[in-house]
């Protein structure tokens, strides 16, 4: 009888976090088209050779395909399961991180470049579908990703024993930023899940 | 009629007349509610990072005067709103939607402030903006979010001026502004999915309960 109760509880278990994804993976769709309008504002407007365009615009393109993909599935009423989902959240902090790493030019790389600005939609994206374990470890991994890009390219920043403080400062805010921003979707996450089971019991 | 079908919850419902008599009003009270605690708690963050980014590297001390004299308004303000929420005591709407306002102020004043592009204070903006959107409707939503990228891009435009702003500036601006929309856009999304989901969970839970009620009614009927 008790592991009956066990296995319903699981199943149910099981079959919400199962919607969460079904219903909110449209939020990351959504995200993700607005990092692919401020990748292609980026390229269009800071690139000044078809080589520079060609270059930049590729990814970009990649990325458009993958969120056609994956939005067409959900329009059609047969959304991505919880793994692709992931991967291709994964793929955005890989695109946002590159774009940071290398930069239309030198000066708009690292702790220059304005595009670290693409982390927070898609970090509140994930928050708001994914379960808080997920959400935390994907916050980490932007956080990490961010801040390893920005050191390795600002070697300024920490220079031997020499501390640039504006530029730390620059980097701890933009890592509270994100910080912020995942634990409060996460948070919202719980909340709307506890009002749906309140709700319904 | 057993209990629980007494005791159950209205659902709720977009029309406003959903099929089991709902009121509008009580239910978007109830999203204010159920999002309040996200904007305190992002107004936290907003005075504890504030208030340590301020004293730990501030260039200009009239500057962090006037920083920390409204980092220190907020956090009395937001003591207050805890309080009233942990004490479950009803909380007037205008004072939500006041404080909403004052930290969309407070952020642009700190940025108008400091008269620096690109800054780092624009951050600040994501998780109070996030948690207005998941709290308020979406119109009210829209208000706050056009107010906050009107005012980034104007106090910006001093700043770029000021260092012979070329396509660059332009450039961050744009993505800033860009940006400034979609984490709100994205909450509003989130917001309407899950009043829609709650609604056809709590209206498929009475279907299924008036079935049953129905069911053991005949069934009685019938033994009898």
């Amino acid at each position: 009888m008790t592991a009956q109760a066990i296995n319903t509880n699981a199943e149910f278990l099981r079959r919400e976090s199962a919607e969460d994804v079904f219903y909110g993976q449209v939020v990351i769709n959504w995200a993700r088209w607005f990092v692919i309008a401020a990748g292609v504002i980026l390229v269009m407007t800071l690139t000044s050779t078809p080589a520079e365009l060609t270059v930049g615009i590729i990814p970009i393109v990649g990325l458009m395909v993958v969120n056609f993909y994956l939005h067409g599935r959900r329009l059609a009423q047969n959304p991505a399961n919880r793994g692709l989902i992931a991967i291709s959240s994964m793929l955005d902090l890989a695109l946002i991180t590159t774009v940071i790493a290398i930069g239309p030019a030198s000066a708009e790389a690292g702790l220059g470049s304005q595009f670290y600005v693409a982390y927070f939609p898609v970090i509140a994206a994930f928050g708001f579908v994914m379960p808080r374990r997920m959400t935390v470890v994907y916050t980490l991994v932007a956080m990490i990703a961010y801040a390893v890009t920005t050191l390795v390219v600002n070697t300024q920043i920490l220079s031997g024993s020499d501390v640039s403080w504006i530029d730390f400062e620059a980097l701890v805010t933009r890592l509270i930023g994100m910080a912020a921003v995942g634990g409060l979707a996460s948070f919202f996450w719980w909340v709307q899940r506890n009002r749906r089971r309140a709700a319904t019991s | 009629m057993t209990q629980s079908t007494v005791t159950r919850r209205i659902p709720p419902d977009d029309s406003g007349t959903g099929s089991f008599g709902v009121n509008l009003d009580d239910v978007l009270d109830d999203d204010i509610k159920a999002g309040l605690p996200v904007i305190i708690y992002a107004r936290w963050v907003l005075v504890i990072a504030g208030l340590g980014l301020t004293l730990w590297n501030s260039a200009n001390f009239v500057e962090a005067q006037v920083s920390v004299l409204i980092i220190l308004v907020l956090a009395v303000g937001n003591f207050f709103l805890q309080v009233e929420v942990n004490r479950e005591r009803p909380i007037k709407k205008w004072i939500v939607y006041g404080a909403s306002a004052v930290d969309i102020g407070a952020i642009t004043g700190v940025l108008l402030l400091t008269n620096t592009f690109p800054s780092s204070t624009y951050v600040f903006f994501m998780p109070a903006l996030l948690a207005l959107s998941v709290t308020f409707s979406t119109f009210n939503t829209a208000k706050y979010t056009v107010g906050a990228v009107i005012g980034y891009g104007l106090i910006s435009i001093a700043p770029i001026n000021d260092m012979g702003g070329g396509t660059v500036e332009a450039t961050s601006l744009l993505i800033h502004m860009l940006i400034l929309l979609s984490v709100p856009f994205c909450g509003g999304v989130f917001w309407r999915l899950e009043r829609t989901r709650r609604t056809q969970e709590i209206n498929a839970d009475m279907v299924e309960q008036q079935l049953t009620d129905n069911f053991e009614t005949t069934s009685t009927g019938g033994d009898a």
